[in-house]
């Protein structure tokens, strides 16, 4: 069985996009690339969570590379949130797979609203250099902070509740087929006092086991379709090397905004599709 | 010092590992994408590309091997330098961890 030229290429291209936004906005590609498989190609939920899995897992190695570079991963950190993130990520999965594709949609469609209206906020209070971090408790850990060629000290507080809420994400990500990275990054940097360039970069890592996890779950029960797995694997990757580079180059406020305005639209048309309600047609 | 060097290594090798293990995928997905849309699996090399492991040809199961191998390669790496570290909890994380992705591997491939 083969896949059409034109198929290929609209696929290559949509996760191409995917991976541009997701990379622009910190998100990794599953929260574009599940509505826009759902939305402009009418491919069942289930089996646009299945290749998300797979396009989130590219593009989290893919900035994991760039960001244990410039060292600024927490590896121990990781290691410790992993094991729930991992568990949750199974709950999550086998939960989706029990779930109706219209509830998944509303759920999906209500989690990008969320994710908006946080970047929305990021947007307004982005001044992480001004914040005093608690030091004088707690685990000591120090980073090398690039724009102030300074290393930069920090404690790590509430390992326990970091682990307990770590699984919360984790089952966002098995459910809905994306990173996770939306709810790991609050957590460690607003209840761990971790700062946000390591929460990033950490979650980022953290990623790679919760999507393989969901990915092996959804393929266990043939939900990812291999026919298309090649462009998505292509789109994300060169999508996540442009978006990183855009980055550097653009107003990304502004970007983000139009973006933001994006996101809200997607996450209205998903839980129109999921009430089964016509909006508009693509 | 020590504690420094020890970190850089472990994170130089991670590094290594995902980035071939990463090019290898893309190599893969790429080689897999110019054959299928050139019809070249009709002809030329119709062998290699008819291959099936899991019900998926040859050069798109490399490309799913290579991104499962870049979590596992890792978690294992982590666990065996956490081990030579004395950190113990975290090799304990790791290795349970790495157990779970084992058993669903397990799971689909038996």
């Amino acid at each position: 069985m083969r896949v059409e030229i034109l198929f290929f290429v609209y696929i290559l291209s949509t996760s191409f996009i995917a991976g541009i936004i997701g990379s622009l906005l910190g998100l990794g590609g599953g929260i574009i690339l599940v509505p826009a498989l759902t939305i402009l190609f009418d491919m069942p939920i289930h089996e646009a969570i299945g290749l998300s899995f797979i396009g989130v897992l590219v593009n989290s190695s893919s900035s994991s590379l760039v960001y244990i570079k410039n060292g600024i991963t927490d590896i121990r950190l990781s290691s410790i949130l992993e094991i729930g993130a991992a568990i949750g990520s199974i709950i999550g999965a086998y939960t989706a797979l029990l779930m109706e594709s219209n509830i998944l949609s509303i759920i999906f469609g209500i989690v990008l609203g969320y994710v908006a209206i946080d970047m929305y906020r990021k947007t307004r209070t982005m001044k992480e250099n001004n914040i005093k971090r608690e030091l004088n408790s707690g685990e000591k850990r120090e980073y090398f902070e690039e724009s102030t060629k300074k290393m930069v000290k920090y404690s790590l507080l509430r390992k326990k509740e970091g682990i307990i809420l770590s699984s919360v994400g984790g089952i966002f990500a098995g459910l809905l087929g994306v990173g996770g990275g939306a709810i790991f990054v609050p957590i460690m940097n607003r209840i761990m006092n971790v700062p946000i360039k390591v929460a990033i970069a950490t979650s980022s890592f953290m990623i790679g086991v919760t999507s393989l996890v969901g990915m092996l779950i959804f393929f266990n029960n043939g939900f990812i379709n291999v026919l298309i797995v090649s462009p998505i694997i292509i789109g994300i990757f060169f999508g996540a090397q442009v978006g990183s580079r855009i980055n550097m180059v653009i107003n990304i406020k502004l970007l983000t905004n139009i973006l933001i305005l994006v996101i809200i639209c997607i996450a209205f048309r998903m839980v129109m599709n999921g009430l089964e309600i016509e909006v508009f047609n693509i | 010092m020590t504690v420094i060097d020890e970190k850089n290594k472990v994170e130089y090798l991670i590094l290594k590992i995902m980035k071939l293990l990463l090019m290898i995928s893309i190599t893969m997905s790429i080689a897999s994408v110019i054959i299928e849309i050139s019809f070249m699996d009709q002809y030329i090399i119709s062998e290699m590309v008819n291959t099936n492991l899991l019900g998926i040809d040859l050069l798109k199961f490399l490309a799913i091997l290579a991104l499962f191998m870049i979590p596992v390669i890792r978690l294992s790496i982590m666990a065996i330098e956490f081990y030579k570290s004395g950190n113990y909890i975290n090799v304990m994380t790791e290795s349970v961890v790495l157990i779970i992705i084992l058993v669903l591997s397990a799971r689909i491939v038996i």
